[in-house]
């Protein structure tokens, strides 16, 4: 696998002292850890929003050599609490407008449009005022603008944060179909681990530096030392690692149903 | 403290209830955020609000507005002003609060959620989204407000300041006498926390109970798209699969012993 993105010896006054991690092209990363650790700091720094220069490389080579446009074009970011706004007054104007930088044929931008609309689930709010649509559907409408550039990789600020269990299953799923269509690699921090548990790789950042870093599932089941930093860890993972310590099952079970039927032969 | 709401109509909603200081009371439902709006008494509704003995009308009404104070989901901004100071002090002009010492009285409402006074000089945007949580309840905290209405409270924040939240809502509610509601669709939280919901749908009240007993009802609430809480319906599903004996538990240690009892 090709080496996409580097962050080599990230400083950044009282949040980051050295932090480095390599991800490879087409990967789903999650980046967790408690409340203040630089989660939307890192996505504002790996966007560009705070340049540091020799820290970032993308494709070999470092951000600041970038030409700025150049760099917009081959990320994309969604930073939520920024409350983005939107230009349109309906979700079908806006999104036209989009599809119009983008596409060239009339042909082509209403198949885009039409396909978009499906993709992302948006036919019953076309008509609906994006700048007072629910975070969800925002989600969703940002997602798909931003795709339309056909960036390399995305930097996503807890975009779950808000959304109930349904909305974040949706989104996930929605990432991980856009990966498998367009390759483009995600790089997402979550403040849910249930939302992590879905990607491929897992960072988590304390006190600075990069704590843990692997295969979620692997990480999650450290409970002792996410627990100490007051992270919580998902249900089915809290209780599989407790019942283990008690000898009652062996491994970690994510589904509830399977794991009754396990502990009650 | 308490509020008796009897035969309220507005905005098409219809329902009864009383809220009191003695619960920490849930709101959850695919409405439940207009029932808070509602809650915030901005206009009158018809029917019959009763705030500790006394009758709220059209004569009276402005002086419970500032009693009153919601959380929103998300913190808003002012376009002109930056900084939590300036944000503090814009409400206290806004509901010509009467404080003698501004200052202290802004520290001392930071202090409350866990915050360090150094804050209030820093820019909103500056702010962490765990520290512009906190912010928002300081600030509903400076007009000294009887019931505290809460949209999502929790969300986004990890376990150590959830707990320290919780507890500071507690002592509210419990020392202060102050009614806390929370509304949210997070049941795990729900459990965890209230001790009374109020669960809404179809802009009715469709379910009123004590928060254990009324989880505890997994198949009226399932069949009616509510949530329930993992650690309910794992419970649940032993007991209705496998015929286990074993209790609801909010505490997932107790969870544990009560399994390894009846394996």
């Amino acid at each position: 696998m090709k080496e996409l993105l580097e962050v080599i010896n990230l400083n950044y006054p009282d949040l980051f002292e050295n932090i480095s991690f390599r991800v490879e092209q087409g990967k789903f990363i999650t980046i967790s850890g408690a409340n203040n650790c630089g989660k939307t700091t890192l996505i504002r720094i790996l966007s560009g929003q705070i340049p540091i220069k020799e820290a970032i490389k993308l494709l070999g080579m470092y951000e600041e050599e970038y030409p700025v446009n150049l760099w917009k074009e081959i990320t994309g970011t969604i930073i939520p609490q920024d409350c983005p706004t939107f230009l349109f007054k309906t979700i079908e104007e806006e999104l036209k407008y989009m599809i119009h930088l983008f596409k060239k044929t009339e042909e082509e931008k209403e198949e885009t449009y039409k396909e978009i609309i499906k993709k992302y689930k948006l036919t019953k709010f076309q008509k609906k005022d994006p700048n007072s649509a629910s975070e969800f559907i925002q989600i969703k409408l940002l997602l798909a603008e931003k795709m339309l550039a056909s960036p390399q990789i995305l930097f996503l600020d807890d975009i779950c944060m808000e959304l109930d269990e349904k909305e974040q299953k949706e989104i996930i799923n929605l990432l991980r179909t856009l990966q498998l269509e367009t390759k483009v690699t995600i790089i997402m921090t979550t403040s849910n681990l249930n939302v992590s548990l879905e990607s491929d790789y897992l960072i988590i950042i304390d006190e600075k530096q990069v704590l843990l870093e692997g295969n979620p599932l692997t990480i999650i089941e450290k409970d002792n030392v996410l627990n100490k930093i007051g992270l919580e860890l998902p249900f089915m993972i809290d209780l599989s690692v407790k019942l283990r310590d008690y000898n009652v099952v062996e491994k970690v079970e994510l589904d509830m149903d399977r794991m009754v039927d396990t502990i009650w032969k | 403290m308490e509020v008796m709401l009897e035969n309220i109509k507005t905005k098409d909603w219809e329902f009864s209830t009383t809220l009191s200081s003695e619960e920490l009371i849930g709101i959850s439902g695919p409405d439940y955020e207009e029932l808070l709006e509602i809650l915030k008494l901005e206009s009158l509704p018809e029917g019959n609000i009763i705030i500790n003995e006394q009758v709220v009308n059209s004569e009276n009404h402005l002086d419970y507005y500032k009693i009153i104070s919601l959380v929103d989901k998300k913190f808003k901004k002012i376009n002109y002003l930056n900084t939590v100071k300036e944000h503090m002090e814009y409400l206290i002009n806004y509901y010509h609060l009467q404080i003698k010492n501004i200052e202290k009285k802004e520290k001392d409402s930071l202090k409350i959620v866990g915050l360090d006074s150094s804050l209030l000089n820093r820019n909103i945007t500056s702010l962490s989204n765990s520290e512009k949580k906190k912010v928002q309840i300081a600030i509903s905290l400076l007009s000294n407000p009887d019931i505290i209405i809460l949209n999502n409270p929790l969300v986004g924040l990890d376990n150590k300041s959830r707990k320290k939240l919780m507890m500071v809502l507690n002592k509210l509610k419990n020392q202060f006498h102050k009614i806390i509601i929370i509304g949210t669709n997070d049941a795990d939280v729900l459990y965890q926390y209230t001790t009374k919901m109020l669960f809404v749908k179809n802009k009715r009240i469709f379910l009123e109970s004590k928060t254990e007993e009324a989880y505890e009802r997994v198949d009226y609430l399932k069949r009616n798209g509510f949530t329930i809480p993992d650690r309910v319906l794992f419970t649940y599903k032993a007991i209705k699969k496998k015929k286990v004996k074993i209790d609801y538990h909010k505490d997932i240690r107790d969870m544990i012993k009560d399994i390894y009892k009846h394996v």
